[in-house]
């Protein structure tokens, strides 16, 4: 196996997200540096150091819940797309502003004595045991979370994707939801025990039934998708797609086929060719693109396919499984057999 | 496979999406009624000595 490392390709949008990205961080520890301190000081002192430290820690918590909203969001709706598009990115940021965080939690609670900080912090952290709700070391989930935000930021780039094989890569990045949860139990257990006043307890499970709300709601739809599909017979059979009139120009009509498999079917040129709807890249759905110069385009990170053959334009290599197509009396059926990544198919021409 | 991946994290999601909130509401309903303080290290270990449990943090 190789790989071959090319460095992050900047464009203008690249530059306008993380500018944006940045602002907003620095935008919300500035007002939340502001207010806490006016909040706070009216009953217990709070040291500014202690707020800087909560000011970051809520801030990655809020980006990472932001992160996570933004997949279901596009697929509900096409104007969220945008985001995603440098959604690793924001990841990386929030793996850095989640790293400040830690840093002033070990330099303000475990900067003395014979330890090292993070000696010192797993010691008396992990010394009550795990059975007391109260004494629960919180601060061992918010390591374990922090961990995995650093393997992801570390594995973001597309070096690693074609290293890996997408599809460890996927899987290995689908720990965020795991990194989620550890860290949702972090602040339950750790800044919620001793913060008692509904409002932060509020906030927090809004976050948390947002995300979760999202991703409920995207998932029933894709799964009364599938569960309308047809199961078709052993060794393939031809299946009704859909009158030729109801294909879009330069856009596709996602089919279910084989018992849930899904097939794109794009309309471009007076033709129709029907690739996987999956995108070789990150898995994205190719069907909720459009045809850009001649190619399927995936609406995610804008990887290109030829319709006919679903192989990359050159000099890229990613190739896609392609799907046999025929029109009978005014209607598309398509072939529940997926062809080898890459086959020329000959489209179907539209009388 | 998109389908056999689909259906293998439905049972994923359905247990993080379950299990999470229900976390979650035990850790808020099960805590004392008088706040602890969690921030403070060493505050569930005084058997431990913790350096920072004597100084001033500053």
């Amino acid at each position: 196996m190789s790989a071959g490392y090319k460095a992050v390709t900047w464009n203008r949008n690249k530059l306008f997200y993380d500018l944006v990205l940045v602002a907003g961080v620095a935008l919300y520890i500035a007002i939340f540096t502001k207010f806490a301190s006016d909040y706070w000081s009216g009953g217990r002192m709070i040291q500014s150091r202690i707020i800087e430290m909560r000011a970051y820690g809520s801030c990655a918590f809020l980006m990472l819940t932001l992160i996570l909203c933004i997949g279901p969001l596009a697929r509900l709706d096409r104007r969220f797309l945008p985001l995603l598009y440098n959604r690793r990115h924001f990841g990386v940021l929030t793996f850095l502003v989640a790293l400040y965080h830690a840093k002033q939690v070990l330099s303000l609670y475990y900067n003395f004595g014979e330890f090292t900080q993070l000696e010192g912090i797993l010691l008396t952290s992990t010394a009550g045991g795990f059975s007391s709700l109260t004494g629960f070391p919180f601060e061992v989930l918010g390591i374990l979370g922090l961990a995995i935000l650093l393997v992801m930021a570390a594995t973001s780039h597309d070096f690693w994707q074609h290293f890996l094989s997408p599809k460890v890569w996927k899987s290995l990045h689908m720990l965020v939801y795991v990194a989620y949860a550890l860290i949702i139990m972090h602040v339950a257990l750790g800044a919620l025990q001793s913060e008692q006043a509904p409002i932060y307890s509020i906030l927090v499970g809004f976050n948390l039934a947002v995300v979760v709300s999202l991703h409920s709601i995207t998932g029933w739809r894709e799964w009364r998708r599938d569960a309308k599909a047809p199961v078709p017979a052993s060794g393939g059979e031809w299946m009704d797609a859909g009158a030729v009139e109801d294909f879009q120009t330069d856009r596709a009509r996602i089919v279910p086929v084989g018992g849930a498999e899904r097939v794109a079917i794009f309309r471009y040129d007076g033709k129709l060719s029907a690739v996987s709807n999956v995108c070789a890249h990150q898995g994205g759905p190719l069907g909720e693109g459009r045809i850009v110069d001649g190619c399927v385009t995936c609406p995610w990170h804008g990887y290109q396919y030829e319709p006919h053959n679903g192989e990359s334009p050159p000099p890229f290599d990613e190739k896609v499984p392609t799907y046999r197509l025929k029109l009978e009396s005014g209607r598309v059926f398509v072939h529940t057999n997926a062809l080898e990544p890459g086959t020329h198919v000959d489209p179907v021409v539209i009388g | 496979m998109q389908a056999i991946h689909r259906r293998r994290h439905a049972w994923i999601w359905i247990a993080w999406a379950v299990l999470l909130p229900l976390g979650f509401v035990l850790a808020l309903v099960l805590r004392p009624s008088e706040p602890v303080d969690s921030q403070q290290p060493g505050s569930a270990a005084a058997a431990v000595e913790s350096p920072a449990q004597h100084g001033d943090a500053r």
